[in-house]
């Protein structure tokens, strides 16, 4: 059958039309009360939008879930798939020491790719294979604000490929990372180090930039026992400048990386990119406020002697918000060109090669969403994206969301929308030839929907309580498939397959005292997936991707004394079924000792519970891109930071 | 910058007066800052003398900040509040928002209290004049500067866990001379 895909094709990341929202949501309800809070819980809380209107997230009917700094810093992790372990509504099962499987409400695999990231209103889905390489992008843990994690549709506002969720990483402006800060550690799996200096010119201009590196060399284990050969060592550079201006303001940003990843079968692949950002807001007179971004995305991944390809992004979009009475308009619209060479890959087995070898493929959207009150209690957000694809021309995807405030701490809501996955340079340019068969040819795959039904509820019993329930209901009328040619090869890909899932997410947030706070989360997959009529299931239903049907959280941080802080995670993840992966369960333990106001020790241990453990299966799964699973070993890591 | 999802502002409900976070924010602040300061021994007449928050001249609180502050201590010392027409009696203040009022603008307030053991506090919406902690509204949060070098003048130290949240710090390093100065004419007169 088809197997292995070659290295490198899932490569080349980067950029969706995307739509960064000044209307921005933290977790605190109005209500709340405020004399409980640190001095940094207030300093975070929301208070007005661009609009001058209180939009705390309890307000927002959607699926949300958000990290903070403060998560991210007690719980130690120090990349973002493991900082995204944070978040009870993703699934995020590590393949590799470099490679994660992420989504939200299943479909989880190596080239998943029913999730769209961004990071600063920048895309890392890439384009070229539908997914994102999560390998690829890295920020400093101690920049980021806050990640909004959304699950459930958000095509309406993020266009192509926000079908199951969407993830937002924003980082913290340059004035809030003032000073030098400087981290380094090392443990009995990798050692890792970083430094930033953020710096102002004048009253306006704040800025920062940073160097970090790390090196993954202690390799995992396969399935078999023998090494896996999965050492990984990245450096990267960046920055970011804010002009402050009455009503403007100017970030210029960007990173430049250069990284190598052991193979298992090959000589080490070698990746390598940068990217520049630049985004001006403007807050008009009238209460409304103009947004305009573009950036430029590159990317180059290698395998000496085997393979080199490039994938250019250039993209720009606009927005406008734009409060009319009782309305409040956000329109805007964006254009995107990416740029892709993908030079032939030939083996003595094998031979893929895209057609053609070097393509551009452009799309543009237009989008309004408006959101009014019906009554006092009742609140409703309608809107629109029309959005042109490269491949399969305009797609509508619509939005409807409905929210109805009970008391002042409550929220029913309900949302109905339409989403879609478009095809890729992958799904729709790719031949594979084995030996002297053709098994692979250039796909007609059309994109895939989703309709999207939600409930959800979320509450505040207690101030130091809250909790949200959220529902839904997926029907998927076209999901992705190979199908064969009059029986036999090629292979082309289609829609053949189709389902629907359903499933309930649950988080809590309890703080038993002021100095010790619990997470909980819980989250329960049904999937109902088939064949269509005339399509043989080639592959059969586990090319959609390989979920567990539930999954545990519970999180604990506990400030032992002001300047000790403890905390503790513990997960069970439900078994996989192809490739197959038995359930497990695993602990996290950081403690943190801040010696003095310049200077914080920490040691951090993951997966301490087992030696290794496998969270995606050791063996190869078919028709996905992506490597084969491995055993993940158990990692402790002490590290030393100084700020000044 | 910042993202999101459509959402929804806070119902508007007649009756249940929902008062403007903004200022429910700034009054939780108030009466958290002097965990943070450390006054001259001068200025606390006893152990367990109160520390007193004063708002000076229009309040924009209301009783956001008698919430606020409310069986609140710092230490040894209950937190009360005084609301005062103007700087007149603003030496018995601990920390004083600088509401400005119809006779004094904000500006007549600081310049008036120069070199007093007080921690003012203005707001960047009644004006640009900048107190020692200045609340300023930034991607919808409300926020602050601090002028460090003020608060050495009325010889104030400010707690580095609050200096690390402010947007700015006016650094007194710089101008230790000045302080040094200010601190020699109060010793004088």
């Amino acid at each position: 059958m088809i197997s292995i895909w070659p290295n490198g094709i899932r490569r080349i990341a980067s950029a969706t039309p995307v739509f960064v929202w000044l209307l921005s949501s933290t977790p605190a309800a109005a209500t709340l009360d405020l004399n409980s809070l640190s001095i940094e819980e207030l300093a975070q809380l929301e208070v007005t939008s661009v609009t001058k209107s209180a939009r705390p997230l309890s307000e927002a009917p959607a699926a949300i879930y958000l990290i903070t700094q403060d998560d991210i810093a007690r719980s130690g992790a120090s990349t973002l798939p493991e900082i995204l372990r944070l978040a009870p509504n993703l699934q995020v099962a590590q393949i590799t020491a470099s490679r994660y499987a992420i989504s939200a409400r299943g479909f989880n695999g190596p080239a998943a790719d029913k999730l769209l990231v961004l990071i600063d209103g920048r895309s890392i889905y890439t384009p070229f294979s539908s997914g994102v390489n999560w390998d690829l992008h890295e920020v400093l843990p101690d920049d980021i604000e806050r990640i909004e994690v959304v699950s459930g549709p958000g095509g309406t506002l993020w266009g192509a490929n926000a079908v199951n969720g969407v993830i937002n990483i924003i980082t913290r402006a340059a004035g809030d990372t003032q000073g030098i800060a400087a981290e380094a550690g090392g443990g009995n799996r990798e050692i890792r180090g970083s430094i930033r200096y953020g710096g102002r010119i004048g009253e306006q201009l704040h800025y920062r930039a940073y160097v970090s590196g790390f090196d993954h060399k202690r390799q995992n284990r396969t399935g078999t026992g023998t090494g896996a050969r999965d050492r990984w060592q990245k450096i990267q550079g960046g920055f970011r400048a804010d002009w402050e201006n009455g009503n403007d303001l100017i970030t210029v940003q960007g990173d430049i990386y250069d990284g190598s990843e052991q193979q298992l079968t090959t000589v080490d692949e070698d990746i390598s990119g940068h990217n520049l950002l630049a985004r001006w807001n403007r807050a008009l007179g009238d209460g409304s406020s103009l947004e305009v971004q573009a950036y430029y995305d590159h990317l180059r991944a290698r395998v000496p002697g085997r393979l080199e390809n490039r994938l250019s992004v250039y993209d720009l979009q606009a927005q406008h918000n734009l409060p009319l009475g009782r309305h409040e308009l956000v329109w805007g619209g964006g254009y995107r060109a990416s740029h892709d060479d993908f030079p032939t890959i030939l083996s003595a087995s094998q031979m893929v090669a895209f057609i053609p070898q070097s393509r551009t493929l452009t799309q543009w959207n237009l989008f309004v969403q408006d959101s009014f009150p019906l009554t006092n209690d009742l609140k409703l957000i309608a809107g629109v994206k029309i959005e042109r694809e490269p491949y399969t021309g305009i797609e509508i995807m619509p939005n409807a969301r409905i929210s109805w405030a009970i008391g002042d701490t409550d929220m029913l809501w309900f949302a109905a929308s339409r989403a879609v996955r478009v095809p890729s340079r992958l799904d729709r340019d790719v031949t594979q030839r084995v030996g002297p068969i053709l098994a692979i040819d250039r796909g007609t795959m059309q994109p895939v929907r989703v309709t999207a039904y939600e409930l959800g509820y979320r509450a505040q019993p207690a101030a130091n309580l809250s909790f949200s329930i959220s529902t839904f209901y997926n029907v998927y009328p076209n999901l992705r498939s190979a199908e064969p040619t009059n029986g036999g090869f090629p292979l082309r890909f289609g829609n053949g397959m189709k389902g629907e899932t359903y499933g309930i997410e649950f988080w809590a947030n309890y703080a038993i005292r002021d100095w010790w706070r619990l997470t909980a989360g819980a989250n329960w997959l049904h999937k109902e997936l088939r064949f269509k009529p005339g399509s043989p299931g080639v592959g059969g239903l586990q090319i959609a991707g390989n979920d567990p049907k539930y999954q545990l959280s519970l999180r604990t941080t506990i400030d032992l004394r002001p300047d000790v802080a403890l905390s503790f995670d513990i997960r069970r993840i439900g078994a996989l079924p192809a490739p197959p992966s038995p359930a497990y369960t695993e602990l996290g333990a950081r403690i943190g000792w801040t010696v003095s106001e310049n200077l914080e020790l920490s040691l951090t241990g993951a997966n301490l519970l087992h030696a290794y453990h496998a969270e995606f299966g050791t063996t190869q799964n078919t028709l996905q891109v992506g490597p084969v699973g491995v055993r993940i070993g158990r990692s402790v890591f002490a590290a030393i930071r100084w700020t000044l | 910058m910042g993202l999101l999802l459509a959402i929804s502002s806070l119902p508007e409900r007649a009756g249940a007066e929902t008062r403007p976070l903004e200022a429910q924010v700034k009054a939780a602040f108030l009466a958290k800052f002097a965990a943070y300061v450390t006054w001259p021994p001068s200025a606390h007449a006893a152990a367990d003398a109160p520390l007193v928050v004063c708002v000076l001249g229009n309040d924009p609180f209301g009783a956001n900040l008698d919430a606020a502050v409310a069986g609140q201590r710092v230490g040894s010392h209950p937190l009360v509040l005084r609301r005062l027409d103007g700087t007149a009696g603003a030496a018995t203040c601990h920390v004083a928002f600088l509401g400005g009022s119809a006779r004094q603008n904000p500006a007549t307030m600081l310049a008036t209290m120069k070199g007093l053991p007080v921690l003012s506090v203005t707001d960047a919406g009644l004006g640009p004049v900048r107190g020692i902690v200045h609340f300023a509204v930034k991607d919808g949060r409300v926020r602050f500067h601090i002028d460090d070098m003020l608060a050495a003048q009325g010889n104030l130290s400010i707690n580095a866990r609050l200096l690390s949240l402010a947007l700015s710090v006016r650094t007194r390093a710089k101008l230790s001379l000045l302080a040094m100065a200010a601190a020699a004419r109060r010793a004088a007169t």
